[in-house]
C-alpha cells in the first residue's frame, strides 16, 4: 500500500510541481557537486618535497623592497598615521598611499575670486609619512565638493578647467619647494574609478576617466618648479585590458600604471603579470612602465581572516608568486584599522598576524637559486645572499586548515658545518655529503624562513 | 533551409580563407619591412645526455638593428624525453616581467630591457632553461622556441621584430659508452643485453614513493644507479644511514634494520662520480601508523581537509526527495492531449 497525503493529483499540477522543485534543488545538487568535486581534489592535492639547489645560481634577483607598500584608505580622517607612527616606522615602508585628500581634508574653496587651496590639515599626514621614511603616494580623490557637480565628490566639476587646476596645485605644494618640496612622488589619478561607490565612471561618455585623466595630466602640465613626480592610473578595482589599453594608447602623460587585487588565490598575481606582459607587448613604449597594485588583499571585503594567520600566510604566498617578476610596489590594505573595528574584522595590519610577516621578506633579498617540489599548499623560495642560504615556506590554505610534513633538502651544499637557524632557533648542522635534509612540520596558515650559513669548511 | 545553410558556410569559408591568406601576406612583408630582423636560437645546437643528466639550454639573440625591450618566450619540447625544472632570465635581460613557468612540454618567460631608454641591442642570453633528460631517444628530441614567442622593439609599434629562430636537439642515451654521438661498435652491440626498463646509468629511487601508500615500518626502498657504484641511502627523520652497491643491471635495495617510526620520512640516496660530483635521488614516504600511534594528522604529509557543510548539502537534498517522494507518490504525467491528424 502506497501512503498518498494529497490524494491523485493531475498532470498538470504534477508537472508544475516537478518544474518548481527541479528549480528549487538543482543548483543545491550543482552546488553539493561541486563542494564534493572540491573536497576530492583537495584530499588528492599534492604534498610539498622541497629540494633547493645550492650551486645553481641564476640571474634572477629577489628585490623585496616592491613589499614595503601600504596603504589607507577612508575610514578616518585628519593624521590617522600618528598614533601609530612608530609601529609602522617598523616596517621600513617605502610607499604610503593615501586617497580622500579632496573630501577628508578641505583642501578647495571657491569664492568669488576663484579658487582657494588651504593644504594646512592634509600637511601633518603628509609629514607623518615622511616621518617613518616613505614617500607619500597620492591618489587623486575625489572630487573637491566645491567644484564637483551638485557638490557630490563622485561626480565630475562643473568646469573641467577647475579638475586641472586643483591637481596643477596639489602637485606643486606636495612635490614643489614652496610647500613639501618631496622627490618622486606618484600622483595615481582617482581611486577605483570603475566602482559605483566611487562614481561609476566608464571610458567614454560623460564620466569619461580619460577626461578625468586628461584635465590632470593638463594639470601636472601646468605643475611648475617642482621636483620630479610621476603621474599614473588606472587605478581599478582589478586588473582590466580595456582600461590599460585604453590609458596606453590615450597618447596622455602616463608615468605608471596602476590597479587593484583582491584575488583570493596567491596565483593569479603571477597570471596577471602575464596578462599585462603579453597585452603590453604589443606596445613597446609602454611595456616597460613600471606597474603599481596600489591595493592588495585576499578580499576586498571587511573579513575576520585579516586579523589571523590566514592573512600573514596569504600575504607571504603573494610574496613568493610575485619575487622575481614583481611589480614596482605591491601596497597592502591597510596599515591600521579604522574606528569601531568590534567585530574584528578590519582590514589593518598593526597588531596582528600579517605584521610580523614582512621582516621575513626583507631577509630573502639576493640571487634566486633553482627550487623543485612545490605542493599544492605548501610553496617556497630559495634565494642565496653570500654565502647564506635562505628558503622561504609558506603553507597557504585558502579553504581549510592544511597541515603538513615538509621534506627540505638542500644539495650542494660545501661539506662543512652550517649555522642552521628556523623559527628563531640556531644550531650547528654538519653537511658531509654535500647535502641537508631537514622535515619542518608546517601548521595551519604558516610561514617559516630557514637560513644556512657555513660555519666552516672541511 | 538546409541548402540554404550550406551556401551561406561554403561562402563564408571560400570567401574568409583568401582574405585570410591575404592578411598573412601582408603581415608577412610588413615584417620583411621591417629594420633588419631580430633572431633567437636555443643554444647549443645539439647535446647529447645520459637519462637522468640535468643541463641547462639558452636561448640567444640576435637582435640586429632593433632596440628590443621586451620579450615573451614560449618554448616546447617533448615531455616525455625532457623536463624543464626551470627558466629564468638571461644576462641580457634584467627585467623579468612575467615570472618563468614550467608544464609539461613547455617553459615561458617574459624578459625584458631595464627601461625604456636602455633598450637591449646586440646579441646575448635571453633566457636559461634547466632541464632533466629523462628518457632515451631513438632520434635527436627537439628543443624549439613556438611561434606564439614575440619580440618588441622600439618603434615598431605592434609588430613582431621576430623573423626567424633556430632550435636546438638533444640525444639522450642510456648507456654511458654511448653518450657521444659516434657510432657504438658492432661488438658492444652484440655483446649488449637488452636494456632494463629503468635506467642503469642514472641514480633513482624507484620505490618507495611520495604518491604511494602508507608502508610498512620496514619498507624495501629500491632503486637504479650506475652498474657498480656504491649508494650511500639516509633515511630521516632519525637518520639512519648505509650504503649498498648497485649490481651489473644497476638494481640496488635497501631495508632498514631498525623499524621505522610512524609517520612520514624522507630517503636521500646519493653516488660520487670518478669526477667527485654528488648525484642526489631523494624521495618521501609514510609509514603506516601502528595501533599505537597517537595519530595526529598534523604530523601525517597526506594533506587533511574536509567540510561539513557538503554533507549538509546532501542530506537536506535527500531529504526533500524522501519528502517529495511521499508526497507525490503518484506522478502522473497527465493525459495526453490529442493533436489531431496532420
Amino acid at each position: 500500500m502506497t501512503l498518498s497525503l494529497t490524494g491523485r493529483v493531475t498532470g498538470k499540477t504534477m508537472s508544475v510541481i516537478s518544474f518548481v522543485a527541479l528549480i528549487i534543488f538543482l543548483p543545491l545538487l550543482l552546488l553539493a557537486a561541486y563542494q564534493t568535486a572540491t573536497i576530492i581534489s583537495r584530499a588528492t592535492g599534492k604534498p610539498a618535497n622541497i629540494i633547493v639547489d645550492a650551486g645553481s645560481i641564476t640571474n634572477e634577483k629577489v628585490d623585496p623592497a616592491f613589499m614595503r607598500a601600504f596603504a589607507q584608505g577612508g575610514e578616518e580622517s585628519g593624521n590617522w598615521l600618528a598614533p601609530v607612527q612608530k609601529e609602522v616606522a617598523a616596517l621600513k615602508p617605502k610607499w604610503i598611499r593615501i586617497d580622500h585628500i579632496y573630501d577628508f581634508y578641505d583642501i578647495v574653496k571657491k569664492d568669488a575670486d576663484g579658487l582657494s587651496f588651504d593644504f594646512s590639515k592634509l600637511d601633518p599626514l603628509i609629514d607623518s609619512i615622511s616621518a617613518t621614511g616613505a614617500t607619500p603616494v597620492i591618489s587623486l580623490s575625489y572630487m573637491p565638493p566645491a567644484i564637483a557637480r551638485e557638490n557630490k565628490v563622485i561626480n565630475p566639476p562643473t568646469n573641467w578647467d577647475d579638475w586641472a587646476l586643483v591637481v596643477q596645485r596639489t602637485i606643486e605644494h606636495i612635490s614643489g619647494p614652496a610647500g613639501k618640496n618631496i622627490p618622486d612622488v606618484y600622483y595615481e589619478v582617482w581611486n577605483e574609478p570603475d566602482h559605483e561607490q566611487f562614481g561609476g565612471w566608464k571610458l567614454s561618455g560623460e564620466k569619461s576617466y580619460l577626461t578625468l585623466y586628461r584635465y590632470a595630466d593638463q594639470g601636472a602640465a601646468q605643475a611648475k618648479n617642482t621636483r620630479p613626480f610621476f603621474l599614473g592610473g588606472p587605478a581599478t578595482t582589478g586588473l582590466y585590458k580595456n582600461w590599460i589599453i585604453k590609458l596606453v594608447e590615450s597618447g596622455m602623460r602616463l608615468d605608471f600604471l596602476s590597479w587593484h587585487s583582491y584575488l583570493d588565490d596567491p596565483r593569479r598575481f603571477t597570471q596577471d603579470q602575464k596578462n599585462i606582459a603579453s597585452w603590453l607587448i604589443s606596445y613597446p613604449e609602454a611595456v616597460l612602465l613600471p606597474k603599481l597594485i596600489t591595493e592588495f588583499g585576499f578580499t576586498g571585503a571587511k573579513d575576520v581572516r585579516y586579523g589571523l594567520p590566514y592573512a600573514g600566510a596569504y600575504t607571504a604566498a603573494v610574496f613568493r608568486e610575485l619575487a622575481g617578476a614583481n611589480p614596482l610596489a605591491l601596497f597592502a590594505f591597510q596599515l591600521k584599522d579604522g574606528p569601531n573595528q568590534e567585530k574584528g574584522d578590519g582590514w589593518g595590519i598593526i597588531g596582528k598576524p600579517r605584521y610580523h610577516v614582512y621582516p621575513f621578506f626583507d631577509r630573502m633579498a639576493g640571487t634566486r637559486l633553482i627550487l623543485t617540489g612545490e605542493g599544492t599548499w605548501v610553496s617556497a623560495l630559495a634565494t642565496k645572499q653570500g654565502a647564506t642560504v635562505r628558503v622561504l615556506l609558506v603553507n597557504f590554505d585558502a579553504n581549510g586548515n592544511h597541515s603538513e610534513t615538509v621534506p627540505l633538502t638542500v644539495t650542494n651544499l660545501p661539506n662543512g658545518t652550517y649555522s642552521y637557524r628556523q623559527d628563531g632557533n640556531t644550531s650547528e648542522v654538519i653537511v658531509s655529503e654535500g647535502l641537508l635534509t631537514k622535515n619542518i612540520l608546517m601548521s595551519a596558515q604558516s610561514v617559516f624562513l630557514i637560513e644556512l650559513y657555513p660555519v666552516s669548511h672541511r | 533551409m538546409k541548402k540554404i545553410w550550406l551556401l551561406v558556410v561554403s561562402l563564408l569559408i571560400f570567401g574568409i580563407l583568401p582574405a585570410l591568406i591575404y592578411l598573412v601576406g601582408q603581415r608577412q612583408e610588413l615584417r620583411n619591412k621591417a629594420a633588419p630582423a631580430t633572431t633567437l636560437a636555443v643554444t647549443p645546437a645539439s647535446l647529447a645526455k645520459k637519462m637522468g643528466d640535468t643541463f641547462t639550454m639558452e636561448v640567444t639573440i640576435d637582435t640586429g638593428e632593433n632596440q628590443v625591450v621586451a620579450a615573451e618566450l614560449h618554448l616546447t619540447y617533448d615531455p616525455t624525453k625532457l623536463e624543464a625544472q626551470s627558466i629564468n632570465n638571461g644576462t641580457l635581460f634584467s627585467n623579468i616581467l612575467a615570472s618563468g613557468t614550467v608544464e609539461a612540454g613547455a617553459a615561458s618567460i617574459t624578459v625584458g630591457a631595464s627601461n625604456a631608454k636602455e633598450p637591449v641591442k646586440g646579441t646575448g642570453t635571453v633566457a636559461v632553461i634547466r632541464f632533466t633528460a629523462l628518457a632515451k631517444t631513438d632520434s635527436p628530441t627537439a628543443v624549439k622556441l613556438a611561434s606564439n614567442t614575440f619580440v618588441g622593439g622600439l618603434g615598431e609599434g605592434a609588430v613582431n621584430v621576430l623573423v626567424s629562430t633556430t632550435p636546438a636537439t638533444v640525444t639522450i642515451t642510456q648507456d654511458p659508452a654511448q653518450s657521444t654521438p659516434t657510432p657504438t661498435p658492432i661488438a658492444t652491440i652484440s655483446a649488449q643485453t637488452p636494456p632494463p626498463a629503468t635506467p642503469s646509468a642514472t641514480l633513482v629511487i624507484v620505490s618507495p614513493t611520495s604518491e604511494g601508500a602508507p608502508t610498512v615500518d620496514k619498507p624495501v626502498i629500491r632503486g637504479k644507479a650506475a652498474p657498480g657504484t656504491t649508494v650511500t641511502i639516509t633515511i630521516y627523520s632519525t637518520p639512519q644511514t648505509a650504503t649498498v652497491t648497485a649490481d651489473s643491471s644497476g638494481n640496488w635495495s635497501y631495508t632498514p634494520d631498525t623499524p621505522l617510526e610512524s609517520g612520514p620520512h624522507n630517503v636521500v640516496a646519493s653516488v660520487t662520480d670518478q669526477n667527485g660530483q654528488t648525484q642526489t635521488a631523494t624521495t618521501a614516504f609514510v609509514v603506516a601508523s601502528s595501533e599505537k600511534a597517537i595519530g595526529g594528522a598534523t604530523e601525517s604529509a597526506i594533506p587533511v581537509s574536509g567540510t561539513v557543510e557538503t554533507t549538509l548539502l546532501l542530506l537536506l537534498l535527500g531529504s526533500a526527495c524522501i519528502v517529495f517522494g511521499l508526497f507525490f507518490p503518484h506522478w502522473s504525467h497527465g493525459t495526453h492531449e490529442t493533436h489531431g491528424d496532420h
